[in-house]
């Protein structure tokens, strides 16, 4: 059973012969005849038909999908070659390799699209110490060039192979040895793989076109001189081919017409056989062979094996780059969409953190808020005493620097009786100055000082013998912010400007001064 | 069993179904999805807004609790440990015994409870009578004394009969811890 798999790779394969462009998409297949110029390109009319040839076939069988082609090339100016494998990692194999190409071809590697296989080990087992070969094949850079500058914009991948090595992937695995030929309209490609060797691969001057008439049917007058042809065809051929079996792939009429007359020439071990092949428009040995070696390297397709013919031999698909880096083993080719993934994934990343972040965390921050709504309590009694306590600091009210002002501002032979001081900031004091001077002086001082907002004089009368002045001053010390400002101490004796010994407080007669510091 | 060999139409068509029964699923929960997600990424951002306020306020109750020490050191005095029914006793006593420790000598002592406001346990009043920079001490003493007290009246007036004294009328009043719940605009 097939399955379709959604997003699967639409396989496109393709064959470019000298004279004609071949191409299959499934069941649907296509058939161009082709021109090239003196240099042996194709012609611009030729490539346009080929690009609207796989349009066609590509709208045909294409829904979102990506659009693979395979191209099988000619093997004109090919160059297949065994080289021990490096023994190096799977990445270096193709750069040790390059390092071997150049000295054992004619053109620099730079100049060549080449790849490589690993060449299959007869019975499935190497000798020991026989170390593994590969299999190169190279052809000029240019033929790939041109070509891809025709086919690039149609396929996302595109991949160029010898259509040779994809036709050997139609011949039964229990021959080892064997040719094949490749029936074309005006020359013939035949290939013999014998053991120990690379295939050979050379081209006839010998065509279809020797059998049938201009339209391509059988020319009835092909048996009575068809010795003649044959004998042209097998003079071409080298001897050594008669030693194996020789497959003839092609047109099936041709071909079967062609083994019937090669039969009573042949005089080999075992006769030619006709390489059965589907009949229908795409549809040639090289394609068929591709298409097989395609559906072996998808694993959710079954094999297709060709009717006729027994289990066919596993050929990897040969991919002729133009670049080392492309130059893999496996034909495991980096597909652009991947980046393009990484990017996406990246993106819905990026999109979804913000809500990872919540999922992840969400229930260690409720914790943690839980655990801070605990300590709320503690809070409140931290309120509560800090409240009171800055409180009664506030409350605290300043009589010790009223008392260090009151003594600081006094004029000598000052005599205090009585201070009063209530919380409110009130202060009152009583006593007797020498003269009205004096007490104006002692008011001044006061004031000056900075401690009190105001200085009431409300009594100063002198005594019935005239010697001093009775005084009653009553004051008020400035607000806590205001005070803050002031510099009690050795400061405030300067801005009083009181120096003298004599200035003092006398509060009762013989009493010392107060001391705003305590002992 | 065998199944059917898909065609290229048949495949086409089950891409389209799985495609668009896929784009329906990935829609239908995808939204329901992202509205659950929005709403806990909605209730996260609101607990970090709550605990960043818990922070801010953590932030502002460490200076608090730094100013705090201090004031408990300053005054000689955990509020939490004050015991209301035998402060005013205690309170009379340290005083007494500070009076005495500086040399001064105690007239007459009266307590009243409180008058007017609840934050005020009591008042004592004292009289003392001492040379000067032992009246100054024992004043400078009574913010150490570990009693809430503040000085509500003062008063020097000579005293007749000792020469070199003074005599000190102090009137105290003793604030009350278990009635204090809001702060209260100071007066001094």
């Amino acid at each position: 059973m097939k399955r379709a798999t959604l997003f699967d790779v639409n396989w496109v394969v393709a064959e470019l012969r000298p004279d004609s462009f071949h191409a299959r998409a499934g069941d649907h297949g296509v058939d161009l005849i082709v021109e090239r110029d003196a240099e042996r390109r194709l012609t611009p009319e030729s490539a346009a038909r080929i690009v609207e040839a796989l349009n066609g076939l590509i709208r045909a069988k294409s829904w979102l999908a990506r659009v693979k082609l395979v191209c099988a090339l000619d093997s004109r100016g090919l160059i297949l070659r065994p080289f021990p494998r490096p023994t190096a990692v799977p990445s270096e194999i193709a750069r040790c390799l390059q390092l071997q190409l150049e000295g054992e071809l004619p053109l620099p590697p730079e100049d060549l699209a080449w790849g490589w296989i690993p060449r299959p080990v007869p019975d499935g087992k190497s000798a020991a110490g026989e170390r593994p070969e590969v299999l190169v094949a190279a052809v000029r850079k240019d033929v790939v060039v041109q070509l891809a500058a025709v086919l690039k914009p149609i396929a996302t991948d595109l991949v160029f192979t010898p259509a040779t090595l994809a036709r050997l992937a139609l011949i039964p695995a229990e021959n080892r040895e064997f040719s094949l030929l490749d029936l074309g309209n005006i020359q013939c490609e035949l290939t013999v793989v014998e053991v120990g060797s690379a295939p050979s691969v050379r081209w006839l001057s010998w065509g279809v076109n020797r059998l049938t008439d201009s339209v391509g049917n059988i020319d009835p007058s092909v048996d009575s001189s068809g010795a003649e042809e044959v004998e042209r065809l097998l003079a071409l051929m080298p001897a050594a081919v008669r030693k194996f079996p020789l497959w003839i792939a092609g047109p099936p009429e041709v071909a079967a017409r062609l083994v019937r007359l090669l039969a009573a020439h042949w005089g080999g071990e075992s006769l030619p056989q006709v390489l059965v092949i589907p009949v229908g428009p795409g549809h040639t040995a090289a394609l068929t062979g591709l298409a097989q070696i395609l559906a072996r390297n998808r694993p959710s397709a079954a094999t297709q094996e060709t009717p006729g013919v027994g289990a066919p031999s596993a050929v990897p698909l040969m991919e002729l780059q133009s670049k080392l880096a492309e130059a893999n083993e496996g034909g495991s080719r980096r597909l652009p969409s991947r980046s393009l993934l990484a990017l996406a994934a990246l993106f819905a990343l990026v999109l979804l953190v913000p809500y990872l972040e919540a999922l992840l965390f969400q229930p260690r921050l409720a914790r943690r808020i839980a655990e801070f709504k605990k300590g709320n309590a503690q809070l409140a009694i931290i309120d509560r005493e800090f409240s009171f306590l800055r409180y009664l600091e506030q409350n605290q009210a300043p009589h010790l620097d009223a008392a260090f002002v009151i003594a600081q501002a006094a004029p000598p032979g000052a005599r205090v009786q009585s201070i009063n001081i209530n919380r409110q900031g009130e202060v009152s004091l009583s006593g007797w100055l020498r003269d009205l001077a004096q007490v104006g002086t002692f008011r001044l001082k006061l004031i000056d000082s900075g401690f009190f907002s105001t200085v009431v004089v409300e009594d100063q009368s002198p005594t019935p013998d005239r010697q001093r002045i009775n005084f009653r001053i009553n004051a008020r010390w400035k607000d806590a912010a205001e005070r803050e400002a002031l510099s009690l101490g050795p400061e405030l004796i300067n801005s009083v400007g009181t120096s003298s010994s004599t200035n003092q407080v006398l509060l009762p007669p013989g009493s010392p001064r107060p001391s705003p510091a305590g002992p | 069993m065998t199944f059917p060999t898909l065609t290229d139409r048949d495949r086409r068509t089950l891409r389209f179904a799985a495609v668009g029964i896929g784009l329906y699923l990935l829609i239908f929960f995808g939204w329901r999805a992202f509205g659950i997600l929005g709403q806990k990424r909605t209730n996260y951002l609101q607990l970090r807004r709550e605990a960043e306020g818990l922070r801010l306020r953590f932030e502002l109750y460490d200076a608090r609790a730094v100013r705090l020490k201090r004031l408990m050191e300053s005054f000689q005095m955990d509020p939490a440990q004050l015991r209301p029914t035998t402060l005013v006793a205690d309170a009379t006593a340290a005083l007494q015994q500070s009076a005495q420790h500086g040399g001064l000598q105690l007239g007459s002592i009266r307590e009243t409870l409180a008058r007017g406001s609840e934050r005020e346990l009591g008042t004592i009043r004292l009289e003392a009578s001492g040379p000067v920079p032992a009246l100054m001490t024992f004043l400078h003493r009574l913010r150490g004394l570990g009693y809430p007290l503040i000085i509500d009246s003062l008063q020097f007036a000579p005293e007749p009969t000792r020469p070199g004294n003074i005599k000190l009328s102090l009137g105290l009043i003793l604030l009350n811890y278990e009635q204090w719940n809001e702060p209260e605009v100071p007066n001094a």
